[in-house]
């Protein structure tokens, strides 16, 4: 389990700001890999987690007490996210009219990061980080977002399925065909002659 | 070995997954022996994951300060509601705010001097993470990350690679990489409020040369003995404007 994503609940009775402040810092990185599934691009996950928490803030009385808190903060990243999308597609409605057209995938955050755990040259490692980011970008929403919350904050699939608001079977589904759909992008992309 | 693919997908989620029981596990472990497709999709699916966590390194993510309760939003406008407790709100804003800046300052402390960061970037073959096709592009990457869009000139013996994004200056750094008659310098970018005092060089080869531009703070570390690419940095506004305006703000901070 990476070391930064707890993994208590978070059920809680109450929620006022300071009690926000807290399990908001506990979750973050979870938040942001929701923000990074619905929009495959950092700054604007970033952003969505913001605008969604400055929201939350102003609606603490919607949170239903002993509930999820993630799950409930999830909620207003979504609706962010749908939102920011939608003007995407407005903006650029001559070749982002799909509803996930994503724009190009940002910069990874630790590129500079020198522990190749792999043993791979870095240079290497860089060109199959950039395809695995390239694959990452052709996933729906919330496959990539299942995806992210299974592999990177190893939640399991009952936590990813309240924290998106789908069955856990669902959830599954989409770790599941997101895995097989990178592998066989990332198989093409290692093939000589094959397509990324 | 031929297998049914649904059969291959299930056991090999099954697997990824460690939902397995011990005999099953152990059983398909024997097969990854002699079943060299099985192997090589577990081997994939595992350098996948591993670059995934790596780029997404939740170790190293953390929460901005919290932002003011119902500020406007393009999803929602928010009940003005959230004007009554204003005063309490500002007192726990403020609050959380020295926290975090206590924070930031403890961490600056352990910043590593930017000579590291440069030398880290030779050994890895001074290539940047990001390569922008277009003035729009570099504009953006400065505007997502610090909400100032600032773009560079071109000049005479400056060949700019692309950028990287790092936490070089103790807070989330835009780096960009550039070569400057074929010797490597990086300017470095960080959010002018997080960054109250110059990063250390930590070289003597090297000098470091300091900017603002608008929320942005650009720091200059290069071989030569004057900054080639700050003073070509720019705003949209100064372009709409008709030209670069230089500013005297440009200053060696350290070397």
């Amino acid at each position: 389990m990476p070391a930064a994503v707890k993994t208590t609940s978070q059920a809680t009775d109450t929620l006022d700001r300071p009690r926000f402040a807290e399990l908001y810092a506990e979750a973050y990185p979870r938040l942001f890999l929701v923000g990074y599934g619905m929009l495959g691009d950092r700054g604007l996950a970033e952003d969505a987690v913001q605008d969604a928490v400055a929201l939350a803030l102003g609606k603490l009385e919607t949170f239903t007490p002993g509930t999820y808190f993630t799950a409930w903060l999830s909620q207003f990243i979504r609706h962010v996210a749908l939102n920011q999308r939608r003007r995407r597609r407005r903006r650029f409605t001559l070749s982002f009219d799909h509803e996930d057209a994503v724009p190009p995938p940002s910069p990874p955050m630790n590129q500079t990061a020198s522990i190749n755990a792999t043993g791979l040259l870095e240079e290497d490692r860089g060109h199959f980080d950039d395809h695995v980011l390239a694959a990452l970008s052709t996933l729906k929403p919330t496959a990539r977002a299942c995806l992210l919350l299974r592999t990177v904050a190893e939640m399991d699939y009952a936590e990813i399925g309240k924290t998106l608001d789908l069955p856990q079977g669902t959830a599954m589904s989409h770790v599941h065909r997101a895995r097989r759909k990178l592998r066989k992008q990332l198989s093409l992309a290692s093939t000589p002659g094959g397509q990324r | 070995m031929n297998r049914e693919p649904t059969d291959f997908n299930e056991s090999l989620e099954a697997y990824l997954d460690q939902t397995m029981s011990a005999e099953q596990r152990a059983s398909f472990e024997r097969e990854l022996e002699i079943d060299s497709s099985l192997a090589e999709a577990v081997a994939l699916q595992e350098r996948i994951d591993g670059s995934l966590r790596q780029q997404f390194d939740v170790a190293s993510m953390t929460a901005p300060p919290l932002p003011e309760a119902g500020r406007d939003s393009s999803a929602y406008r928010p009940a003005k509601c959230w004007q009554r407790p204003v005063a309490i709100a500002a007192a726990v804003l403020l609050t959380a705010a020295g926290l975090w800046s206590a924070l930031i300052f403890v961490s600056a402390g352990d910043i590593e001097p930017l000579a590291t960061v440069y030398a880290r970037q030779i050994d890895n073959g001074f290539v940047p993470g990001w390569v922008c096709e277009n003035d729009e592009q570099f504009a953006q990457s400065f505007d997502d990350q610090f909400q100032q869009p600032l773009l560079l000139a071109a000049a005479s013996g400056v060949e700019p690679l692309g950028l990287t994004y790092n936490y070089a200056l103790g807070a989330r750094t835009v780096m960009l990489l550039a070569r400057v008659e074929g010797e490597p310098v990086i300017v470095f970018a960080g959010p002018t409020r997080l960054i109250n005092e110059p990063p250390r060089a930590g070289s003597r080869r090297l000098n470091l040369f300091e900017r603002q531009i608008g929320s942005v703070k650009l720091f200059e570390l290069t071989p030569f003995d004057e900054p080639r690419l700050l003073p070509d940095f720019y705003t949209p506004e100064d372009d709409q404007a008709g030209g670069i305006t230089i500013t005297d703000d440009l200053r060696v901070t350290s070397r």
